[in-house]
């Protein structure tokens, strides 16, 4: 019988590299080849020796850029060799965060189960509360599915919901959690209206060191990344509503003009009424600094340290602090603050 | 609007249990208390909303709420206190984000460089004084002095 059926084809093997802490798996490079485009992915995990929530999500985000919602993917998981590492899989809930992107609503009621994994989904992702550090060391990852929801309000009030969820865990708090919510749900309303891709939460407390007490948040957006959509959508415009900076742009511009035009206030690739729209990615990069975070973005072929641009997002100002990089191109905002100690304060 | 000799109303959403204010009903709660509470005599509303979750499409029908109070209100020189955690760092940005779509301004301003101007103008032509307190939202720590305060018009610090 077996024989009769239409040979699947095989699982295309991503390794993963041994270290998915923070940015690192920025390295790696999950985009088919011209011989290996199978929509059936082992993901390989056995090399893994260290891993963190903001690993973890930035792995996620590599892995489905440019994956549209519609796509059809087969993910098997290859445990790692060390069992710390599956531990903290388990803590992060993998397996749920991987069923979750199954959640999508398929064509004419067709669905279909399109992930398997080898890891139990028996911990809840957050530390047991017998752990006396807990509280101020955790690490958590969500993911902000527009497509699995009825409307935009139900989604972000989903997404709201496990945000105000886990900063409850950073008790007494060391950072702004109301405040940080407000820029999260903005970068979540920036994945609703312009890009085709989901976001991917990251987050990571530690304070256990003295030395080392840090707040890191990553929000990656797998949809084609700011400047892209900007590109397009200044070429999709007629020519005479643009003006010559703008057809110069779409010409000739570089990954840092893109830039600097989606930071410009007013400008906007969503239709609207007219009073709401033009200033999202300065109220989030603004209201950030407003609560001592440093902030730096990838997109496209740059990463942009943020942060010394308290006042302006001028063009010298975002040519200054940008740098060139082959990094996996995903679009990844990046958030940074030091735990002063309440004493300090 | 009630009769009532108080001059200061004081809102305190957190008080109140309202923190998620990015919630509809949880913003209407609040704009039902201030409605009720508004009374004849109102000079002045003290509006805290520090450490509550707030997003713009919620925030005016909040504020709207007091400046609709206060255009119906005969008391003179009315001040409305907004007490926040948001800190957008700039006075042009802060009016922007708090009240680009209020009513003072949603019908002749929609861009950052516009509305503080005509906000501006909104309060000189109501006889009204706005501040925005922001406070830090870092600690458990209410005590805290504001970190920044903006004045609309500009220069009402007295």
């Amino acid at each position: 019988m077996g024989r009769m059926n239409k040979r699947e084809p095989k699982f295309r093997n991503l390794n993963v590299i041994i270290n998915v802490t923070g940015m690192s798996p920025l390295l790696l490079d999950f985009l088919p080849s011209r011989k290996s485009t199978s929509n059936r992915l082992r993901l390989n995990l056995s090399h893994v020796k260290k891993v963190d929530s903001i690993g973890l999500s930035v792995l996620l985000g590599v892995l489905f850029v440019g994956k549209r919602p519609s796509d059809e993917f087969v993910i098997d998981l290859v445990p790692s060799k060390t069992e710390s590492v599956n531990e903290k899989l388990n803590m992060l809930e993998i397996s749920p965060l991987l069923a979750m992107l199954n959640s999508r609503t398929g064509p004419a009621g067709h669905s279909k189960d399109l992930f398997r994994t080898e890891f139990s989904n028996n911990q809840t992702g957050t530390c047991p509360s017998s752990t006396p550090s807990c509280q101020k060391n955790f690490e958590k990852v969500h993911l902000f599915i527009p497509h699995a929801h009825a409307n935009r309000q139900e989604a972000l009030i989903a997404f709201s919901n496990q945000l105000k969820s886990t900063f409850q865990l950073d008790s007494p708090r060391s950072f702004n959690h109301e405040h940080m919510i407000t820029i999260l749900i903005e970068l979540a309303k920036n994945t609703l209206d312009h890009s085709n891709g989901i976001g991917i939460l990251g987050i990571r407390i530690h304070s256990g060191a003295m030395n080392n007490r840090k707040i890191r948040i990553t929000y990656c957006d797998t949809g084609e990344g700011i400047c892209l959509h900007v590109r397009k959508f200044l070429s999709s415009n007629n020519a005479s509503a643009l003006n010559i900076s703008e057809q110069r742009l779409v010409k000739k511009g570089s990954a840092i003009d893109f830039l600097q035009k989606a930071f410009t206030a007013g400008f906007s690739s969503k239709g609207g009424n007219k009073t709401n729209y033009g200033m999202g990615l300065t109220l989030v990069t603004q209201g950030a600094f407003g609560c001592g975070f440093e902030v730096w973005l990838r997109d496209a072929n740059s990463i942009i340290d943020l942060s010394g641009m308290k006042n302006s997002h001028t063009h010298t100002d975002m040519r200054e602090a940008s740098s060139a990089t082959t990094a996996a191109k995903v679009l990844l905002f990046n958030f940074e603050k030091e735990i002063v100690n309440e004493r300090q304060l | 609007m009630k009769d009532s000799y108080n001059v200061e109303l004081h809102v305190n959403a957190i008080e109140m249990g309202l923190k998620d204010l990015d919630f509809p009903e949880c913003a209407q709660k609040l704009i039902s208390h201030i409605d009720e509470n508004f009374s004849t005599s109102t000079q002045i509303v003290v509006l805290d909303l520090r450490k509550c979750v707030v997003i713009y499409s919620q925030t005016h029908e909040i504020l709207d709420c007091c400046l609709n109070s206060f255009s119906s209100s005969k008391a003179i020189r009315k001040k409305l206190s907004i007490l926040t955690t948001a800190n957008y760092i700039t006075r042009d940005l802060t009016c922007y984000q708090l009240f680009r779509t209020t009513l003072a301004c949603r019908d002749e301003a929609n861009d950052i460089s516009s509305v503080e101007k005509v906000l501006d103008s909104y309060c000189r032509k109501n006889d009204l004084i706005i501040s925005v307190d922001v406070y830090s939202g870092d600690s458990e720590n209410d005590e805290a002095t504001a970190l920044d305060i903006f004045y609309f018009p500009e220069n009402q610090e007295q």
